[in-house]
């Protein structure tokens, strides 16, 4: 039930914001940046790249900015091997020795960023915007813990959550803009058991594709 | 958790310990040290040691868990069941609420106890107040998975009975008057049906890898109204 009220409301939105973008301006965009995992995700993987492309929407003469994408990042772990251990409750406790060896983690997903400009300086904008994120999540694992448990396999589930940036653009002629951003994600597994929040900071480019004048 | 601090070096999450000390104490029973270096970025949730006739044992091999840490040390006691003729290693470990960490390895071999024995009866020999010979009867069967068994020594009139909660192999045990032993360093001694004073210190030490030498000093065993007071030595193989 909570997922299909996030991806109702996700597309809901996503289409609210492509009927409305036949009254403004548009195009396209990617982004690469460098994503730095934080909460359960910091202390096992390592910083990673992540690709993001979307559709940008502006709307009274860019002052308001929407983006529509999808992102993808893969991470690999720290370590080799994770010394985990679990523990049998029986007549006293006792603490069995085990092993966690952890493949990849990879999160992608759809997404919706609401941005507005705060600054402007001849070709210099800055802008900052807040945004909801629906996807999924997949990490390839193998665990072993004496006397409790032995496995290898696949977690793969549904996660979501909020994105917050902050980004400098530079318009280099009419079409064609760059920008570097940096972003705080808050990422959560759609039971909130885990959390998957990361900063990133990256550069992208966006080209306008059709140009509509706007009276604000 | 999303706003705890990503450390940079990864080892920074796990705990560290390292295993300080052992020692062998006056009855033969070990007691091991081990020092938190580090908690890692959780408090720790388990402390304790593990012990194997093997190299480097796994933390879940008799183990051992603490209740408490006093400063950064911890210290635990394995009671003198030690066959003197094998080595064994300990190590301290700790965990913090996802991770572990496991000390060095230390080794000990030939342990025995260092108490002075204060009577030294002949091998052999059952002393009731006036003496005795005893006509010892080895036991060659004794399974040692049995959470008890009988040693005896007999005379023609008299019979002595331990009860050893586990297979002894060398240390000061102490007698108890309860038939529900909980320690194995623990023993219960009847003489002829009658229950000896508890709280009694007897010796056991290995003369071989399949035989012990008992000795009793001083055992006071409530014959009727009278008590008796006991000397012995003997050997039981296994």
């Amino acid at each position: 039930m909570k997922k299909t009220i996030i991806f109702s409301t996700f597309f809901l939105l996503f289409f609210i914001n492509i009927s409305h973008s036949a009254f403004a301006q548009y195009g396209i965009g990617m982004k690469a940046s460098m994503f730095a995992p934080r909460g359960d995700l910091g202390a096992i993987y390592k910083k990673s790249a992540m690709y993001d492309g979307f559709i940008v929407v502006e709307h009274f003469k860019g002052r308001f900015k929407q983006r529509l994408g999808f992102f993808y990042t893969k991470l690999s772990p720290r370590l080799d091997t994770f010394r985990s251990y679990g523990v049998v409750s029986s007549n006293g406790s006792t603490v069995y020795p085990g092993y966690t060896v952890y493949d990849y983690f990879s999160l992608m997903g759809f997404y919706i960023d609401n941005n507005l400009r705060f600054l402007q300086y001849k070709g210099f904008s800055l802008y900052g915007g807040i945004g909801i994120t629906v996807g999924w999540y997949k990490q390839k694992y193998e665990r072993d813990i004496e006397a409790i448990i032995s496995e290898s396999g696949y977690e793969f589930d549904d996660a979501g959550g909020l994105r917050f940036n902050l980004h400098a653009a530079y318009n280099i002629n009419k079409n064609l803009q760059v920008y570097v951003e940096g972003m705080h994600n808050l990422i959560v597994k759609t039971d909130w058991s885990r959390h998957f929040s990361h900063n990133a900071i990256g550069v992208g480019v966006n080209y306008i594709l059709y140009f509509k004048d706007e009276k604000e | 958790m999303s706003c705890t601090k990503v450390e940079k070096d990864v080892q920074n999450y796990f705990p560290k310990v390292i295993t300080k000390n052992v020692e062998v104490l006056a009855d033969g029973s070990v007691k091991v040290t081990g020092e938190v270096v580090k908690e890692g970025t959780t408090e720790l949730y388990y402390a304790g040691f593990c012990m194997d006739t093997l190299p480097d044992p796994k933390i879940s091999l008799n183990q051992k868990l603490v209740s408490y840490i006093e400063g950064n040390t911890f210290t635990a006691i394995y009671e003198p069941t030690f066959d003197k003729f094998k080595t064994y290693y300990f190590r301290a470990w700790v965990a913090n609420e996802s991770w572990y960490d496991v000390g060095e390895t230390l080794m000990l071999d030939s342990i025995s106890f260092d108490d002075a024995i204060p009577c030294d009866p002949n091998l052999d020999s059952l002393i009731i107040t006036t003496e005795f010979y005893v006509k010892r009867e080895h036991l060659n069967s004794i399974d040692p998975m049995q959470s008890g068994y009988i040693v005896t020594a007999r005379t023609g009139i008299r019979t002595l009975e331990i009860d050893f909660n586990q297979k002894p192999t060398g240390g000061v045990y102490k007698t108890t008057e309860t038939t529900s032993v909980t320690h194995s360093y623990t023993a219960v001694v009847t003489l002829d049906g009658y229950k000896a004073d508890n709280n009694v210190k007897f010796y056991v030490e290995q003369v071989d890898p399949n035989t012990i030498e008992i000795v009793f000093c001083e055992l006071k065993v409530y014959d009727g109204n009278l008590p008796s007071t006991l000397n012995t030595r003997f050997r039981v193989s296994y």
